[in-house]
C-alpha cells in the first residue's frame, strides 16, 4: 500500500539553482510538482521611486543595477528612451560604439545564461568555466574602456562616456578571431552530449501561442519558433544596416532556448565585425545640459536586451527628473509561464526549465 | 511627438475603435487613446480577437499617479502586423479599481500584481492578487506620490545609524 501525501518544499532564497535571491515554494506529491509559488522581492531597491528624485543623467547607474549581467544593454535602452523624449541625436560614432558594446554584452550575458543552464542540468562547473573564459575577455574590454566590469555606467544621454583606448581594438579583433572556434568547441561538447540532451530535450515545452499570450520575449519567445526580434522589427541604433539572422527553435523546449542563445552569439559576432568596419571618426558624445529638461510628454521605448524586450516607459513633466519611470523587465515577465510549465513535471526538470528561461533577479525586483 | 516606429498614432487607433464601438473614446493624442473604464475590458478583448488589429501580446502594463487620479497605461502589440497600440484609462483615486486583463493575457498576471503592490490599485477578477515585491502588512504603496503621508508609512532612517551623536564608533 502506498500513502499519497502532499508536502511542501522550499527552494531558495539562497540556492545554487535559483540564479540569485529567488525563492520558489513547491507543493509536491512524490516526485511530481502539484503547485508552485514564486516569492520575489528580496532584491527590491525601489528604483522606479528613487528615479523620480534624481535627474535624467543621475538615473543611468540605476539601470546598470537592474540587470547587472547586461548593464550595457540596460544603459542603452534608457539613454535611447530619454534621447527620444528630449530630441537629442547622438553622433554616428557613438551609435556604432553602442552597437559594439551592446553586442559584446549580449555575448557575455548568453555565455552566463548557457553556462549556468548546463550547470543546472548537472554538468558541474566545467562547461560553465568554458564559457566564462570568453566572458572574462569581454569584461576585460569593458574594464579598459570604462573602468568597470559589471556595472559599467558607460552610455550617456547623447553618446557614450569614453572613447575606447588604443589597445582595445587589437584585443577585440583577437577575440573576434578566436570566438567562433570557441563557440563551436562548446557546441561540440554539449549539443550532441547524450546526458545534456536527455536533461533538456522535451523539457519545459512552450507552445508559440502560449509564449505570445504570456508576453514572453527574447530567446524564450524565439525558442518557440516565433521570429520576433526588436532589432529587426523596430530597429534602433541603425540595426537595419547590419546583416544578421534571427535564429528560432522548433519545439520550444529548453534545448531550443539553449541553441537559440548559442546561434545568437554567432550573429552578434557578425554584427560586431560589420560595426568595426564602418566605425566612423568624429565625436563620441554631444553636449547636453547638465540638468536636462525634456518637454512634457511620454515615451515607451523598447530595445532587444539579451533576455528580451527591455522597455523604458518614461513620463516627463518638464522638470529635471522623470515624473514616472517604469522598466518593462523581461526577466519578471518571462516568468509568467513558470507555474504552468512546472506543474506536473519533476523537480529537476523544473530547475532546468527555470535555467533555460534565464532570469536575473536584480531585474525582476528592480 | 515621440512615437516608436511601430506605434500606431492615437488618431488612427481611435478611428478603428470608433467604427466598432461608438462613443467609447474619452480622448486621444498622438501618443495614446483614452478609453472609458466601463468599456475597457470589452474593447481590449475585441482588439485581441479582431483580425485587423490582432493585439496578440500584452507588451507592458503600468500605472502613473497623477495626484488627482491614477492612469493605467497598457501597451498591446501585434507580432504579425508589427504594430504597437497604446491605451490609457483614468481611474478614481479614492477607491481605485479596474477589471483585470489576466483572463485574456497570461502575461498580465505578474504585471498587475506589481501595480497592485506599488500603487494599491485593485484588479477585479484577478486570479491571484497578492503583493509581489513587498511583504503582506507593509504600510502604504510606495509609488504613490503621497506615500510618506500615508498611514504608518515608514520614511526610513534619517541618517546612517552610526552617524548619531555619541555613537560614532560602530
Amino acid at each position: 500500500m502506498t500513502v499519497e501525501e502532499q508536502y511542501e518544499l522550499n527552494i531558495g532564497p539562497q540556492h545554487p539553482s535559483t540564479h540569485g535571491v529567488f525563492r520558489i515554494k513547491v507543493a509536491m506529491n512524490g516526485e511530481t510538482i502539484e503547485d508552485l509559488d514564486m516569492i520575489v522581492g528580496y532584491l527590491h531597491r525601489s528604483m522606479e521611486k528613487l528615479s523620480e528624485e534624481r535627474t535624467f543623467t543621475q538615473n543611468i547607474p540605476f539601470t546598470d543595477r537592474a540587470d547587472y549581467l547586461a548593464a550595457m544593454s540596460n544603459n542603452l535602452g534608457y539613454c535611447l528612451a530619454i534621447e527620444k523624449l528630449a530630441n537629442v541625436i547622438p553622433p554616428q560614432r557613438a551609435t556604432v560604439l553602442r552597437v559594439i558594446f551592446a553586442e559584446l554584452q549580449r555575448i557575455a550575458s548568453h555565455a552566463m545564461a548557457n553556462g549556468t543552464l548546463v550547470s543546472d542540468a548537472g554538468a558541474w562547473q566545467t562547461p560553465l568555466l568554458y564559457m566564462f573564459r570568453e566572458r572574462e575577455k569581454i569584461l576585460d574590454l569593458f574594464e579598459m574602456t570604462c573602468g568597470a566590469r559589471l556595472t559599467t555606467n558607460y552610455m550617456r544621454i547623447g553618446g557614450v562616456a569614453f572613447e575606447p583606448p588604443d589597445e582595445f581594438y587589437p584585443l577585440l579583433n583577437e577575440l573576434l578571431g578566436e570566438l567562433p572556434d570557441k563557440v563551436d568547441e562548446y557546441m561540440d561538447l554539449l549539443s550532441t552530449n547524450e546526458i545534456f540532451i536527455a536533461r533538456t530535450k522535451e523539457v519545459g515545452i512552450i507552445s508559440p501561442e502560449d509564449a505570445i499570450n504570456a508576453s514572453l520575449s527574447g530567446p524564450a519567445l524565439r525558442g518557440s519558433g516565433v521570429p520576433w526580434d526588436l532589432r529587426k522589427a523596430e530597429p534602433y541604433c541603425d540595426y537595419e544596416n547590419y546583416s544578421f539572422d534571427v535564429p528560432v527553435g522548433n519545439t520550444g523546449d529548453s534545448y531550443d532556448r539553449f541553441m537559440v542563445r548559442m546561434f545568437e552569439v554567432k550573429e552578434s559576432i557578425k554584427i560586431i565585425k560589420q560595426a568595426l568596419n564602418e566605425l566612423p571618426s568624429g565625436m563620441h558624445k554631444t553636449q547636453i545640459p547638465l540638468a536636462l529638461r525634456p518637454e512634457p510628454g511620454q515615451v515607451y521605448y523598447r530595445t532587444e536586451g539579451p533576455r528580451g524586450e527591455l522597455g523604458y516607459f518614461v513620463i516627463s513633466d518638464g522638470g529635471p527628473a522623470p515624473y514616472r519611470m517604469h522598466i518593462r523587465a523581461p526577466s519578471l515577465i518571462n516568468l509568467s509561464l513558470l507555474k504552468q510549465l512546472a506543474v506536473g513535471s519533476s523537480l529537476p526538470d523544473a530547475v532546468v526549465t527555470l535555467g533555460s528561461i534565464d532570469i536575473v533577479v536584480g531585474e525582476i525586483d528592480r | 511627438m515621440v512615437l516608436g516606429s511601430l506605434q500606431v498614432p492615437g488618431k488612427d487607433l481611435s478611428e478603428l475603435i470608433n467604427n466598432s464601438f461608438a462613443d467609447t473614446i474619452q480622448n486621444y493624442t498622438e501618443d495614446w487613446v483614452e478609453l472609458k473604464i466601463e468599456n475597457y475590458l470589452q474593447i481590449i478583448e475585441w482588439m485581441q480577437n479582431d483580425k485587423n488589429i490582432d493585439a496578440a501580446q500584452l507588451s507592458n502594463l503600468t500605472a502613473v499617479d497623477m495626484l488627482d487620479s491614477f492612469e493605467i497605461h497598457v501597451h498591446l502589440q501585434s507580432l504579425d502586423k508589427q504594430k504597437l497600440y497604446s491605451i490609457k484609462v483614468i481611474i478614481d483615486r479614492d477607491a481605485p479599481s479596474i477589471p483585470s486583463l489576466s483572463n485574456l493575457y497570461l502575461g498580465a498576471n505578474l504585471q498587475e500584481r506589481e501595480v497592485y503592490d506599488l500603487f494599491g490599485i485593485n484588479f477585479t477578477d484577478h486570479p491571484d492578487l497578492r503583493r509581489i515585491f513587498l511583504w503582506d502588512g507593509f504600510a502604504g504603496h510606495p509609488l504613490r506620490k503621497d506615500f510618506l503621508q500615508m498611514e504608518n508609512a515608514n520614511p526610513g532612517l534619517p541618517r546612517f545609524p552610526f552617524e548619531e551623536e555619541g555613537k560614532q564608533e560602530r
